[in-house]
């Protein structure tokens, strides 16, 4: 009997050691992770410095009404990669550094109000861009009318409610560096530039990945308002925003749309006990971007190009083990092709073997439909991948981390060349 | 033997036996200067889509008292276990002082998950996260002495600190910084009194025939 591989079963290329020109950066970077971790490795001193530090950024009234926290992470992220760039990394080279500084304000004023806001300083959403900028990515108001989990309103520009892993999407909670493929991975979908009438034969170029778009961004904070409540073992919310989920950082933010084009988004999960989680997420609104818009033939109406998204998620949480599931299904309607969809899973699991150390795995892929191209061939509008990510956390401290990532890819056509991709992270959280 | 004899046995007897080092026992008692409240913290509710509007209740500051000195160390084991729960989003208590051997539990009285853990050399532990009813409770037994830092991975502004005490002299201030150590044999001791994590004040005492000391730490 022949056995099948875990590799040969996905088609994956085995991963080996970064090679010139690049060596000497990667060689370099991961010295200095390994400064920075023996520096703060079981430093007792270091914790108890850092919880004074911590102390100082907390502020409340006489009566504790009024609650304020200034919190953050300092991360430095560290890619190097042969063939392609994954996800949106934009670089000639094989390696890519990424320095990000991300600040957290929560509010609480008494039981019913509490307010969040999330401001980054890095290289921006564009990583062509390649210069430093200060964003306020989140910012939202939350009102509790009852004082407790029955009924929370919302308004501002948050996180998106459909699916479950804009809760792990911040450095310091995600067991990897990388997000599931959906989340980051680009397609032929664009809603930066117009289409060509040979969509199904188009190519996502290297060079232009920043016009393209995944099925869902991200964690999505797009401007709008959200319900959310519990009702015994379930759970609900519902959200109008300004932008869809494939939408780009540029359009989440008002002056835009102001919710001309909105999207409708609700999800509904069961919860029997804290360990499981069930949901279902649905999600639907127009996708093109303003400039998009304005490329548009004058009868053809752009609200009727919908992205329309349907997610089911299950997490399984106890002791030391965590695990995640979605899969997800996303339909666009591309003008002068008609309705494409393409589905995407992945199951993601973290286990803490021990105090300090935990290991992760996510197994992705992504399926795309066919199309009758302009010759009459049944052609996929993207192409399909398989991904497997493997990583690993060392906690150095209460306050810092180190993580090593490992992806490896493939698709079923070679159009793009993929491979393996490394990627390490120092994150100090304060 | 006549009475004048037996009379002077007896009180040679009372010198010389355990009875009479008991009745020499001291009780000391003082204040400790304590560092003002802390601001009440926030509970970071970013991505929940349904959260709790709970507030917090931390406890005030409290300072741990103690007497290290030669007759202490070889004192008997513990004989209570000792308990620290997860409730309403913090530690109860925030500070627990006890003896070396002591057996904690760790009880999650929330409807939501905690996940106590410790990096303190003295004592290294992960719970991972337990339910509410789960049955049996996780415990921790602690068999070396030190300052014990308790935090939930779950939410980072929960943290609680265990000393662990190779003395059974020891006891926890009032809210004002009084505290009352009784029943402390005679000896040279060290009194230690804990007020935060950076923060241990300490004086050498004498206990010999005096039966009230009082000290004062500022």
């Amino acid at each position: 009997m022949t056995g099948r591989t875990f590799s040969s079963i996905y088609n994956l290329p085995l991963p080996s050691l970064p090679t010139s020109p690049y060596s000497m950066k990667s060689t370099l970077t991961l010295l200095g992770f390994l400064a920075l971790s023996q520096t703060l490795w079981s430093s007792e001193a270091f914790d108890i410095w850092m919880d004074n530090l911590r102390s100082h950024f907390a502020k409340s009234s006489a009566d504790s009404f009024w609650r304020a926290r200034l919190s953050g992470t300092l991360d430095l992220e560290y890619h190097s990669f042969e063939g392609s760039p994954p996800s949106l990394i934009d670089t000639t080279d094989n390696a890519h550094l990424q320095p990000r500084a991300i600040l957290f304000l929560d509010i609480q004023a008494g039981k019913k109000i509490y307010a969040f806001g999330q401001a980054r300083i890095d290289n921006g959403f564009d990583p062509s861009n390649g210069d430093r900028e200060f964003r306020l990515d989140e910012y939202f108001i939350r009102y509790s009318p009852f004082g407790d989990d029955s009924l929370n309103l919302q308004a501002g520009q948050f996180a998106t409610i459909v699916g479950q892993w804009q809760n792990r999407h911040l450095p310091w909670q995600n067991p990897l560096i990388s997000a599931p493929l959906a989340y980051e991975q680009v397609t032929r979908i664009t809603d930066n530039s117009s289409f060509t009438y040979d969509f199904p034969g188009t190519e996502v170029s290297d060079k232009w990945l920043y016009n393209y778009n995944p099925i869902i961004w991200g964690p999505v904070y797009a401007t709008g308002f959200a319900a959310s409540g519990k009702r015994s073992k379930f759970e609900w919310a519902v959200e109008i925003k300004n932008a869809a989920l494939t939408s780009r950082p540029e359009y989440w933010t008002l002056g835009y749309d102001d919710f001309d084009f909105p999207s409708y988004s609700a999800r509904i999960a069961w919860k029997p006990d804290l360990r499981w989680t069930v949901g279902l997420s649905a999600s639907e609104g127009p996708y093109f971007g303003p400039w998009q818009r304005s490329t548009l033939p004058r009868a053809w109406d752009p609200s009727r190009y919908k992205q329309t998204t349907f997610v089911v998620d299950a997490s399984f949480e106890w002791r030391h083990l965590r695990i995640w599931s979605e899969f997800l299904q996303s339909e666009f309607l591309v003008p002068g092709t008609g309705y494409v969809d393409s589905s995407s899973a992945f199951v993601e699991a973290s286990y803490k073997l021990d105090t300090r150390i935990s290991i992760a795995a996510r197994l992705n892929t992504q399926r795309f439909s066919s199309l009758e191209n302009q010759w009459g061939a049944s052609v996929a509008w993207g192409e399909d991948q398989n991904r497997i990510d493997l990583g690993a956390t060392l906690r150095l401290s209460a306050y810092s981390q180190l993580q090593v990532e490992v992806d490896l890819r493939d698709n079923k056509t070679g159009l793009i060349d993929m491979g393996t991709h490394f990627s390490s992270r120092f994150t100090l959280r304060f | 033997m006549n009475s004048a004899h037996r009379l002077l046995a007896l009180a040679v007897c009372l010198t010389f036996s355990p009875l009479a080092e008991l009745s020499a026992q001291a009780t000391v008692s003082g204040t400790v200067s304590l560092p003002p409240p802390p601001p009440t913290d926030v509970i970071a509710k970013r991505y929940n889509m349904v959260s709790d509007g709970s507030t917090l209740t931390p406890s005030p500051p409290i300072a741990i008292v103690w007497l290290e000195g030669a007759s202490t160390s070889d004192s008997a084991t513990p004989t209570a276990n000792a308990e620290i729960s997860q409730e309403n989003f913090v530690f109860e208590p925030a500070l627990l002082p006890i003896q070396v051997g002591t057996t904690v539990a760790f009880p999650n009285h929330d409807e939501e998950y905690h996940n106590v853990f410790s990096y303190s050399k003295a004592k290294r532990f992960d719970l991972g996260r337990y339910m509410p009813d789960e049955k049996p409770v996780p415990t921790q037994t602690f068999n070396k002495p030190g300052q014990i830092i308790l935090r939930c991975d779950v939410h980072e502004h929960m943290k609680a600190v265990i000393l662990v005490l190779e003395t059974p002299y020891f006891t926890s201030s009032d809210t004002e910084g009084s505290f009352t150590l009784a029943d402390i044999p005679k000896g040279e001791y060290t009194l230690k009194a804990w007020v935060d994590t950076k923060t241990t004040f300490e004086k050498a005492i004498t206990i010999d025939d005096e039966t009230e000391i009082s000290v004062s730490f500022d």
